[in-house]
C-alpha cells in the first residue's frame, strides 16, 4: 500500500524521465540504489551523463522544491555518482540536475534546473 | 591526463619556483592539495565563471590538482590563471601539453576572463631567468616591471582568451620589451620642495648636505616652528640618484609589498617614507603571518622620516634599534626565517621638552626641574647612540626671517652630494651591497677612515668629556668619513673630525643640565 507522498513522488519521477526523453536523453537507471547511497535519475547523451535529483511537491507553502536539495543530499549524491562512474567505467563528463516538479491539482510545472551544483575543492 | 605547470611564490624578497601538477581522470569530485589558503580555495569559483565566459569548463571528472613543494603553505590569488590552463589541458580541452611548462604562468582571473595584477612581478622574472626559462606570462599591467629583467620573454595577457590560443592555436602573444638603462636615465627627478625656500639655518643645512653624502642619520631637536619638519621634506631634493643597482632593490622590495602602480617600470626616485606616530611595530619593521616589508624595508635605499619622535610608542621605536645597526632585519615566525634588506637613512625631529623652549633664545622654559631630562630620555640611550648627527634647530629671528636672502637651491647643493657620493662608488665597486659611508663594516673602516695621532687625540678627549661609546666612535669616523669626500680631500684632516665631533654634542648626559 502506498502513502500519497510516495505516489507523488513516483507520478513526479515520471514526469522527469519523460522531461529528459523528450530532450533526447537515454535513461540509464532509475532510482539507483548502491548500499545507503541513491540517485533518482541517471541519464546520458553523447557527451555528458547526467546525475538528477528529482523534486515534487504537491504545493509550494513550504518552499521551492528545489530549496530541499540540502549540501548533505548534495554531497552523498556527488559520493554516489562517483562509484556509479567508477563501476561503469564511463568517460563522460558529469553533470548534476534538479528537476523541480509542483502537482497543483490540474497545474503540473516542471522546472529544470541544469548543472544546479558541484563538488568542491 | 597529467600535466605539470610552473608558477612561483613570494619568499621574503624573492620568487621559489611552484610546481602545479593536474591530474584528470574518471571519477567525479576535485581534490586541491599542497596547503592552499583561503584565497586558492576560493578560485574555484573564480575559474569556473571565467572557463565557462570563454566558452570552456572546468570538467566535471575526478580532478586531483597538487601544488608542489606540498610542506609550504601556497598564498594568493596569483595561481588563477596557472590553474585554468593546467586544467584545460589536463582534459584535453586544449592543446599545449609540450610548451606549457616552459613558461611561469601567473595572474588573478576577473570572471570575465581579464586579469587582475599580481605582486612580485620583478623577482618572480629573476627568477625565471635564474632557472633558464622562456619567459612568463603575466598580466599586462606588471609586463613591464618583469621587462626589467632580459634574457625572458615577457608576455604581458589582458584576458585568458590570449593565453588560451597561445596554446592551443600558437597565436603569438606581444612581447613587452624595456630598455632598462635608456629610460633609467631619461626619468628625471621633479621635486616638490626646494631648500632655496629656507632662509638661514646654515648649520642644519650643513648637516643635511653631509647626512645626504653619506647615507648617514640625522636628528633634529627644537621648538615647535622652527622649521624641522619643513627641512626635513626638503631632504629628498637634495639626495644623489638612485644607482641602477639600488634601484633593483628597491624595486624587488616595493614589488614584492604590492606597492608597483600599473604599468610602472623601475623605481628612479629615492623611496621617502614618513609613517605616522601611530604606526605598530610589524608595520615598521615587518612581519605578519605572511611576511611583508615594513616601513623600513620600503625606505630602503631611501629616507625613513619620524616626525615628533617623542609621539612614537618607545617599544616601536626600540625594534628599530637592531636593523639600523644591521642594515637588514630578520622575520622569524614558527615556518620559517625571511630577511628583509633595510639599509635606510633616519631622519628624525622632536621637541626638547614638554613645552618645547628649551634652549629657545627668547622664550623661557617653564618645565621644571628634571622634566628635560625625563623628556629626553624617552628616546633611549642606545637609539641616540645610532644616530649620527645630532642638531639643534634653533629659530630665525624676525629680523632673520624677513631680511634674509634666499638660501641655496636644491640643485647646487645636490651637485656637491653627487660628487661626494661618486668619490665613495668608486672607493667601494668592488663591494655589491655598498654605496655609501654610512653601509661600510668594521674591516673597511680601518682601512679607509685613518686618522693621524693629533686626531687621535682630539676623538679619544671628546669621547671623554662628552661619554660616547665605542659605536659613536666608529660612527663619528665615517662622517668625518663624509665630510672628506665632500671637500674632496683623500685624508681626513682633524677640521673634519672636530666638525664631526660636532655634530654629536648633542649626546644624552649633556642634555638638561
Amino acid at each position: 500500500m502506498k502513502t500519497e507522498t510516495q505516489e507523488t513522488g513516483q507520478k513526479g519521477e515520471h514526469l522527469a524521465e519523460e522531461y529528459y526523453r523528450k530532450k533526447g536523453y537515454d535513461i540509464l537507471e532509475k532510482n539507483w540504489r548502491h548500499n545507503h547511497l541513491e540517485i533518482d535519475l541517471i541519464a546520458t547523451n553523447e557527451k555528458e551523463i547526467v546525475f538528477c535529483e528529482v523534486k515534487t511537491r504537491s504545493n509550494i507553502s513550504f518552499g521551492e522544491p528545489e530549496a530541499f536539495v540540502t549540501p548533505t543530499k548534495q554531497k552523498n549524491i556527488i559520493r554516489a555518482a562517483n562509484i556509479y562512474v567508477k563501476l561503469n567505467r564511463i568517460n563522460k563528463d558529469a553533470r548534476f540536475d534538479i528537476v523541480s516538479i509542483t502537482l497543483d491539482g490540474e497545474h503540473t510545472s516542471i522546472n529544470h534546473l541544469p548543472d544546479a551544483f558541484q563538488p568542491r575543492w | 591526463m597529467l600535466i605539470k605547470t610552473q608558477s612561483c611564490a613570494l619568499m621574503g624578497v624573492s620568487a621559489i619556483p611552484i610546481t602545479i601538477e593536474v591530474n584528470v581522470e574518471t571519477g567525479i569530485n576535485f581534490f586541491l592539495v599542497g596547503l592552499p589558503d583561503s584565497a586558492i580555495k576560493e578560485s574555484q569559483q573564480r575559474i569556473d565563471t571565467a572557463l565557462k565566459n570563454n566558452g570552456y569548463k572546468i570538467p566535471g571528472k575526478k580532478i586531483v590538482i597538487n601544488m608542489a613543494p606540498a610542506d609550504i603553505r601556497k598564498e594568493g590569488s596569483a595561481y588563477d590563471l596557472n590553474l585554468a590552463i593546467a586544467i584545460l589541458i589536463a582534459s584535453e580541452q586544449i592543446k599545449g601539453y609540450d610548451r606549457v611548462s616552459d613558461y611561469y604562468i601567473m595572474g588573478e582571473l576577473s570572471l570575465d576572463g581579464n586579469l587582475q595584477p599580481i605582486r612580485g612581478a620583478l623577482p618572480i622574472a629573476i627568477e625565471a631567468r635564474k632557472r633558464q626559462m622562456k619567459g612568463i606570462i603575466l598580466p599586462a599591467q606588471n609586463a613591464h616591471e618583469a621587462a626589467i629583467v632580459s634574457d625572458i620573454e615577457v608576455l604581458g595577457v589582458e584576458n585568458i582568451r590570449q593565453v588560451i590560443d597561445f596554446f592551443d592555436k600558437g597565436t603569438p602573444i606581444a612581447k613587452t620589451v624595456v630598455n632598462t638603462r635608456e629610460e633609467f636615465q631619461r626619468s628625471l627627478c621633479h621635486y616638490e620642495f626646494d631648500f632655496t625656500d629656507v632662509k638661514g639655518q646654515q648649520n642644519i643645512k650643513r648637516a643635511m648636505e653631509i647626512a645626504a653624502a653619506g647615507g648617514h642619520n640625522l636628528i633634529l631637536i627644537g621648538p615647535p616652528g622652527s622649521g624641522k619638519s619643513m627641512l626635513a621634506k626638503r631632504l629628498p631634493s637634495i639626495l644623489p640618484p638612485l644607482t641602477l643597482s639600488e634601484a633593483l632593490e628597491t624595486t624587488k622590495i616595493h614589488s614584492v609589498a604590492g606597492k608597483m602602480s600599473r604599468y610602472s617600470s623601475l623605481i628612479s626616485v629615492r623611496p621617502f617614507r614618513a609613517p605616522h606616530h601611530t604606526i605598530s611595530d610589524v608595520a615598521l619593521v615587518g612581519g605578519g603571518t605572511n611576511p611583508q616589508p615594513g616601513e623600513i624595508s620600503l625606505a630602503h635605499n631611501g629616507v625613513l622620516f619620524l616626525d615628533e619622535l617623542t609621539e612614537y610608542k618607545r617599544q616601536t621605536l626600540e625594534v628599530m634599534r637592531q636593523p639600523l645597526e644591521d642594515r637588514s632585519v630578520t622575520i622569524s615566525r614558527s615556518k620559517y626565517n625571511v630577511t628583509f634588506p633595510a639599509s635606510f637613512m633616519f631622519v628624525a625631529a622632536m621637541n626638547p621638552c614638554p613645552c618645547g623652549n628649551y634652549n629657545h633664545p627668547k622664550i623661557p622654559c617653564t618645565c621644571g626641574q628634571g622634566v628635560v631630562q625625563k623628556y629626553l630620555s624617552k628616546i633611549s640611550g642606545p637609539l641616540m647612540d645610532r644616530i649620527d648627527l645630532h642638531v639643534e634647530v634653533l629659530p630665525l629671528s624676525t629680523d632673520e626671517l624677513t631680511r634674509a636672502p634666499l638660501g641655496e637651491p636644491s640643485a647646487v647643493i645636490r651637485e656637491r652630494v653627487v660628487r661626494a657620493r661618486k668619490i665613495q662608488e668608486e672607493r667601494y665597486k668592488c663591494f655589491s651591497n655598498i654605496h655609501c659611508n654610512a653601509q661600510i663594516n668594521t674591516q673597511l673602516l680601518r682601512q679607509y677612515c685613518v686618522i693621524n695621532n693629533e686626531g687621535l687625540e682630539l676623538l679619544k678627549n671628546a669621547m671623554d668629556r662628552l661619554g660616547l661609546s665605542a659605536r659613536a666612535y666608529d660612527r663619528i669616523l665615517k662622517v668625518a668619513r663624509t665630510i672628506a669626500d665632500l671637500a674632496g680631500s683623500e685624508n681626513i684632516n682633524n677640521e673634519h673630525l672636530s666638525e664631526a665631533i660636532n655634530f654629536r654634542s648633542l649626546d644624552r648626559d649633556n642634555w638638561g643640565k
